[in-house]
């Protein structure tokens, strides 16, 4: 480089750390919104934190993976109205397969239902959340919104669809789904948990190989340590890693099922697992020879 | 030349195999770095001494949590006190974030008040990869008979919130106690939490 050009570039550095440290670019912004455009008395509706991220940066599932943090969302409601769990879409599974993340690019929206008291007395209804996330790219940053959102009260039963219906719907069709076709069984031996996943039968199998399972909560499983699968029949056997075998272990397995794309007819591409886990005792598997 | 590639390859591949066998009650794989003054740092030299390895980046807003109000410095001081050797690595390749040169490593010890027993930047990531880092922080904890005793996250409130730390129940401060009290470590093993390694 020409002394010039190492001028040039300094004052490129100089003036990238100072954008860095003054004008920030959002990145990632939150707000409040809203299936319906108006509030009827007993009538459920859906409220949804929807988060948008510039290309790059991703946030986290409620269980993050190998690193990140799950968004915090702390909701206040009018008193009488009643809300549902926050629902999660299925995540991605981004970066190495030694230390994935599970987490969303592009945008994600949080919903949870909610039911108003049978009448309404005011005129409108206010609600607000605070949303704590943790955006990352080649760096993370946390951010911090409060967010509020308020809906008048509908002259008639049937409120119409706001704006952002579509939105919700298109998050609906990516909710993890239950499907008692599907049998599961979870079982714990030594190091490994094993997760014994049985199509509908006629299912085809090509299409249908269960790709990974994601449990609801970190601490259970080794994300980093990636499953190996074994097939029997129709069953497929995904044996994943413990993280402290040593330690009591959760009476249910509770996560989902990421199937491949083109999987299940399109139906969708996340199953719900909930199991009872049992544990094998492996001297008593010996003995039974 | 080939023979050196594949003696590198299965070294590499030895060093793959190991860093996903690192478990709790093994041998702490042995490892010499540079610190940031420059002085040579082998494990096998604080060898019948209690050892907790931190993996850290400054770039990182959990880092920041456990930095900023000087509770990780604070947990450093009180148990390289008490005759732990503590050492920070650091496995952030050159022109990743976190990366420090030796220079401006000393001058962010001094600046943060740390009070680690050596400062270990690992920017091949060699070591990182060698114990499965994870996280920054990542945290292991190795007995005074080399074996070890804790892997894992720092505490229990994986958040970015320094608000967290005050309830927080802080695992190494458990696993190191116990150590030093000749007891069993109750929690061995977690799923550490914060901001991806940067190898």
């Amino acid at each position: 480089m020409t002394n010039g050009q190492k001028f040039a570039a300094s004052m490129i550095a100089a003036l990238a750390a100072a954008l860095h440290g003054n004008a920030i670019p959002p990145a990632s912004e939150a707000r409040l919104v809203s299936d319906s455009a108006a509030i009827a008395g007993g009538r459920p509706f859906s409220l949804g934190v929807l988060i948008t991220l510039e290309e790059g940066w991703h946030t986290y599932w409620r269980n993050p993976g190998s690193s990140g943090m799950a968004p915090e969302l702390a909701w206040t409601l009018p008193p009488g109205f009643e809300a549902g769990p926050v629902e999660w879409p299925a995540p991605s599974i981004l970066g190495p397969p030694d230390m994935p993340d599970y987490g969303f690019e592009r945008k994600i929206l949080l919903m949870r239902t909610i039911t108003p008291p049978s009448t309404l007395q005011d005129r409108e209804i206010h609600f607000s959340v605070t949303v704590a996330w943790l955006i990352c790219r080649d760096s993370c940053v946390p951010k911090q919104a409060e967010l509020s959102l308020t809906l008048p009260v509908a002259l008639t039963p049937s409120p119409e669809p706001s704006p952002w219906k579509r939105e919700f719907d298109d998050t609906r069709a990516r909710l993890p789904r239950r499907d008692m076709a599907w049998s599961f069984n979870a079982s714990v031996r030594g190091k490994m948990l094993n997760l014994v996943a049985t199509p509908p039968p006629g299912a085809s199998l090509e299409r249908d190989v269960p790709a990974s399972f994601i449990p609801l909560e970190s601490g259970l499983l080794d994300p980093g340590h990636p499953a190996t699968r074994q097939r029997a029949g129709n069953s497929h056997t995904l044996s994943m890693r413990l993280v402290a075998p040593a330690s009591p272990l959760p009476k249910r397995l509770s996560g989902i099922l990421l199937l491949p794309e083109k999987g299940i007819s399109g139906k969708g591409r996340a199953l719900v697992v909930d199991t009872p886990l049992t544990l094998e005792n492996e001297t008593k598997q010996g003995e039974r020879k | 030349m080939k023979a050196n590639l594949t003696m590198g390859l299965m070294l590499a591949a030895t060093l793959g195999a190991l860093a996903a066998e690192v478990e709790i009650g093994d041998k702490a794989p042995g490892f010499t770095l540079v610190d940031i003054r420059g002085a040579t740092n082998a494990l096998a030299s604080h060898a019948g001494k209690v050892v907790v390895l931190e993996w850290v980046n400054f770039g990182c807003p959990f880092v920041k949590k456990h930095y900023d109000g000087g509770a990780m410095q604070a947990l450093q001081k009180e148990f390289t006190a008490k005759g732990v050797v503590w050492l920070t690595l650091c496995s952030s390749a050159e022109g990743k974030q976190g990366f420090l040169k030796p220079d401006e490593w000393v001058k962010a010890a001094e600046e943060k008040k740390m009070a680690s027993t050596a400062i270990l930047p690992d920017p091949t990531g060699q070591v990182g990869r060698l114990y499965g880092a994870k996280t920054t922080p990542h945290m292991f904890v190795i007995a005074k008979d080399g074996t070890l005793i804790y892997k894992g996250a720092i505490d229990d409130k994986p958040s970015v919130d320094p608000a967290t730390l005050k309830d927080a129940k802080n695992y190494v401060t458990l696993a190191v106690t116990a150590a030093l009290e000749g007891k069993k470590v109750e929690t061995s093993a977690t799923t550490p939490y914060g901001c991806s390694v940067k190898y």
